[in-house]
């Protein structure tokens, strides 16, 4: 049985059926959806979409995702979340409201790891910033899953229109997060929407 | 299999005199001596090969940034050990975890992992001693080993790489939850199949209760104290279920479960407790004013951990129950958080009532001035939300987010 799924896999391994990871070129392009516009100083690799990925999120890595991962909402609207809620889960994701303030904004991004199990998480600092033509918000934190190796973040995101907008940058604290941080940086001043 | 049990943890604290009434006791305590000493070493291949894997877990768990650093609350959960023990337990080693899930493992090497997820939900010290000591019970009884060889002669051609490391005993979860989390941590192991093959046996389980429980009574601690951990956790996962229309279900209750059916587990530790009080002459104790002076300075993380877990049945469950000996500015608060994060209709209302009541205690946490703040503001009273956003820069002026509260103010 075993030796039948290895040749499936195989088979639709070499017919390059299986979800693979696509180029990104340094160049502006549109990202999760049709609305959200950046363009990267550098080529990154988009990651395959999983089957629980909404449709509102896009996730590019530049030294493979457990390392380093940059992330884009691409306008989630009112009443959605980017998690998926399965019936037999004891915990709630959290669901973005276009009414939301910044503490609920930060307290939604904390829930999301919460919620997937991550008990360490800290807040570093929550700022306004400069993002899409307007104030949004930038929150630095960190958070050690349970892979236990400690990751740093930082994620701006701003409302328009109702929908939630939003880049982050997450790495391994030592080294990655912080060589990725400038790159993070032009996309976020890069970024606008396409409308 | 409910019947023996009953017989067996009957036998635990029992003397002949007393089994007369009883049928076949499968074991006494008498049967239950520690096969483990204080200078215990491996004995053969099997034991040194795992000692030799776990302690380069040992380490990793040692540098983990989950670690709980309160050496306090760690001397604490140490002398309790030693209290169980009647001696000093240089051979048992207490890590306090971080993880928001009710859990503590036992591994073969005396390593003891216990979880935040667990003292946020005892209520005294007697009720972490029963778990305690029936994780003790895992160790002096060598389940681990007995294990390994049990499943080593079944599965002669499984791959053994990595899979030691999936000996700790898991055994105070219900539901879902297992020791795996820290095999995570650990090794980065994903092999939920075989983890679970490294389990105890419930016979193990048993064993391991009714050992833990003749600790308690032995060194005075309330034996009732076992089942009403049981009994907590069973209101609290009734209480998520009812929150999500659905119905408790035993995860426990299944055949292929390596644990006792929950509610059995909680009726045979409350009638051997029953049991061991009618034979004992000696007052016992449940040392509550000691548990809550030693988890005092950190009730606000522990509590923090729980409500942002986002089960909002479960963590009402616990706030009321904390409330029970009266409400104070840290439960009003959390009350208002749990109510802000579930989002349901009339649920901004109830955090902001929350909030509101908890600044007029004097223990008020300085988070609950913001979230009032906010929540004033959202209700349009502008002046009441500025006055309270800034009461809270005051209360805390190196707040994390106090850029965007400033910002907030200048609006």
């Amino acid at each position: 049985m075993r030796l039948r799924i290895a040749f499936a896999l195989a088979a639709f391994t070499l017919a390059g059926c299986l979800p693979a990871y696509k180029l990104v070129p340094a160049s502006e392009i549109h990202v999760a959806g049709k609305q959200l516009v950046v363009k990267p100083g550098n080529e990154w690799n988009m990651l395959p979409r999983s089957p629980s990925q909404s449709e509102w999120d896009e996730t590019w890595t530049l030294n493979g995702p457990l390392l380093d991962a940059v992330a884009f909402v691409g306008g989630l609207p009112d009443g959605k979340s980017l998690l998926t809620q399965k019936k037999k889960d004891d915990k709630k994701v959290p669901v973005f409201h276009a009414d939301m303030n910044s503490h609920d904004l930060v307290s939604m991004m904390e829930a999301s790891y919460r919620v997937r199990g991550i008990t360490v998480f800290d807040i570093e600092s929550v700022d306004p910033a400069d993002f899409l033509g307007g104030k949004g918000l930038r929150v630095h934190y960190q958070y050690a899953p349970t892979d236990g190796i400690s990751r740093k973040g930082v994620c701006v995101a701003r409302v328009v229109d109702k929908k939630l907008y939003a880049i982050k940058l997450e790495g391994v604290s030592s080294h990655y997060f912080d060589a990725a941080l400038p790159e993070f940086d032009q996309m976020v001043a890069s970024a606008r929407l396409d409308q | 299999m409910h019947s023996s049990r009953r017989q067996f943890m009957l036998g635990a604290g029992g003397c002949a005199a007393c089994m007369s009434g009883l049928t076949r006791a499968h074991v006494l305590p008498t049967d239950l001596p520690p096969l483990v000493d204080v200078d215990y070493e491996p004995v053969d291949a099997d034991e040194r090969g795992i000692w030799q894997s776990m302690e380069q877990i040992e380490e990793t768990i040692q540098a983990s940034p989950q670690r709980l650093n309160a050496p306090e609350l760690q001397g604490y959960t140490g002398s309790i050990i030693e209290q169980l023990m009647g001696r000093e337990t240089p051979d048992l080693r207490i890590y306090l975890m971080r993880s928001a899930l009710f859990n503590a493992s036992m591994f073969p090497t005396g390593m003891m992992i216990v979880n935040t997820g667990l003292m946020a939900r005892v209520r005294n010290e007697a009720q972490l001693a029963a778990v305690l000591g029936h994780e003790a019970g895992h160790y002096y009884r060598k389940h681990s080993i007995e294990r390994y060889r049990s499943l080593r002669n079944k599965t002669a051609t499984m791959a053994w790489v990595g899979a030691i490391a999936n000996l700790g005993a898991g055994v105070y979860s219900v539901g879902p939850y297992s020791s795996s989390d820290w095999i995570y941590v650990a090794q980065g192991i994903n092999t939920l199949v075989t983890m679970s093959m490294f389990q105890m046996s419930r016979t193990q389980e048993e064993e391991a209760d009714a050992y833990g429980i003749s600790l308690m009574a032995r060194s005075g601690y309330t034996p009732d104290a076992a089942s009403q951990v049981w009994k907590q956790l069973i209101e609290e996962r009734k209480a998520s279920a009812a929150q999500r229309d659905k119905r408790y279900r035993d995860r426990s209750a299944s055949l292929v479960s390596t644990h006792p059916p929950t509610e059995n587990r909680m009726k045979d530790l409350a009638d051997t407790a029953a049991y061991l009080a009618k034979g004992s002459n000696r007052g016992s104790t449940d040392r509550r004013d000691e548990w809550l002076a030693a988890v005092a300075p950190h009730r606000a993380m522990l509590l923090d951990e729980q409500i942002k877990l986002n089960d909002p049945g479960a963590s009402l469950y616990l706030i009321n129950s904390l409330a029970e000996d009266g409400w104070n500015g840290l439960l009003r608060y959390n009350e208002g958080e749990i109510y802000r994060l579930r989002g349901e209709t009339g649920d901004q209302e109830k955090a902001a009532e929350a909030y509101a009541a908890a600044t007029a205690f004097t223990d008020v946490p300085p988070e609950a001035w913001r979230a009032h703040g906010y929540a004033l503001l959202k209700a349009k009273k502008v002046d009441d939300g500025r006055y309270a956003l800034n009461r809270y820069l005051e209360l805390n002026p190196g707040a994390k987010d106090a850029g965007v509260v400033r910002y907030t103010l200048a609006q």
